[in-house]
């Protein structure tokens, strides 16, 4: 396994393996230096990696360059690089015919202002990298739009790349549902905490167990098939139209979850892990 | 072992297996905190101050 910090997700992990009498090893990003040409006669790594950075640049690039040795890592580049940009994310799930909610792609504040007109208000700017809900903003109407434009002007080139979301009317929670391998293994309600719009755990809402009903099981199995098997926490909206993909996550955090829904989200992670290793 | 809160001081136990990059929560003020070892291994907690624009799960 590879971190960059021990949350209480890596912790469940490691003691998981324990328990299983399954070698995890552990490398921490910070102390890892690769030769990019001379494919692992130093440095050796396991077959199987998980990979569990925090830091999307860190899993990004660490994860091509450990494929390029044959090793496998859980999940993918692919899955990365998809899953951790939200207009690739998009693309790929409208591709695939995946109910989501609307977007709009524009560069500066002209083009995303016309964007918006497209979409109505009220609608969300996203950065199109980056969690938790970090620099999220709701867009209520053309001065506050605007507000929030030129201030991203001055941000870094990133943020001026505006990945506009039409606002789903919902009820205050999303659904977590949690892929491994192939198979959807649990889902939970995310309550937004009070004062905030957001569903993110990370933030402080509470969770509650969800039944896998049949249109979150279709769902989760058709993103799997339109972006391989792995290690997923699909997030789920409720609207009017039907359950729609908000996120796709591929470092998932499960410590809530596991208590909520009493399923083994760490040992099924490893199973799945150990199921890749070469005998 | 145990270890310090930054800011409020109170006395936190660490797990012996700990790790470097593990995070403990302060149990009387809440604060995040990473477990750091110093150059003469001696464990220390540092409030986690910034959270990158990267990160996320
Ligand atoms: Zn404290």
């Amino acid at each position: 396994m590879i971190y960059d910090q021990i949350r209480p997700e890596e912790r469940l992990l490691i003691d998981s393996a324990r328990r299983k009498s399954l070698r995890l090893n552990l490398h921490d990003a910070e102390r890892i230096n690769l030769d990019l040409l001379d494919h692992g006669k130093e440095e050796p790594f396991e077959d199987v990696i998980l990979q569990r950075c925090i830091s999307y640049f860190r899993s990004l690039h660490l994860t091509a360059s450990l494929e390029k040795r044959g090793i496998t890592v859980i999940n993918s580049s692919r899955i990365a690089s998809i899953c951790g940009n939200k207009l690739l994310t998009t693309l790929e799930l409208a591709e695939a015919k995946i109910p989501i909610p609307r977007a709009r792609l524009a560069f500066s504040v002209e083009s995303a202002l016309d964007a918006l007109s497209k979409l109505g208000y009220p609608a969300v700017l996203k950065p199109i990298i980056g969690s938790w809900g970090r620099l999220v903003a709701p867009l209520k109407d053309v001065e506050s739009a605007k507000a929030i434009f030129e201030d991203r002007e001055h941000m870094f080139p990133l943020y001026q790349v505006y990945y506009i979301q039409e606002m789903i009317q919902r009820p205050p929670r999303d659904i977590r549902c949690f892929i491994i391998g192939d198979a959807v293994v649990a889902a939970i309600y995310r309550y937004a905490p009070k004062d905030d719009w957001r569903t993110n755990t990370a933030r402080g809402g509470h969770v509650e167990p969800c039944k896998v009903t049949q249109e979150i099981e279709e769902l989760a199995l058709k993103t799997v098939k339109a972006l391989g098997e792995g290690v997923y926490g699909v997030d789920m909206m409720e609207s009017d139209r039907g359950l729609l993909i908000n996120e796709v996550n591929f470092t998932t955090e499960f410590r809530n979850s596991v208590p909520a829904t009493g399923v083994d989200i760490p040992g099924k992670i490893l199973d799945f892990a150990a199921s890749k290793v070469r005998k | 072992m145990k270890g310090k809160c930054p800011d409020c001081s109170a006395e936190i136990e660490i797990a012996d297996d700990s790790i470097e990059g593990e995070i403990v929560v302060c149990p009387d003020c809440g604060l995040e905190l990473e477990v750091k070892k110093d150059a003469t291994g001696k464990i220390e907690l540092r409030q986690i101050t910034i959270e990158r624009e990267d990160w996320g799960e």
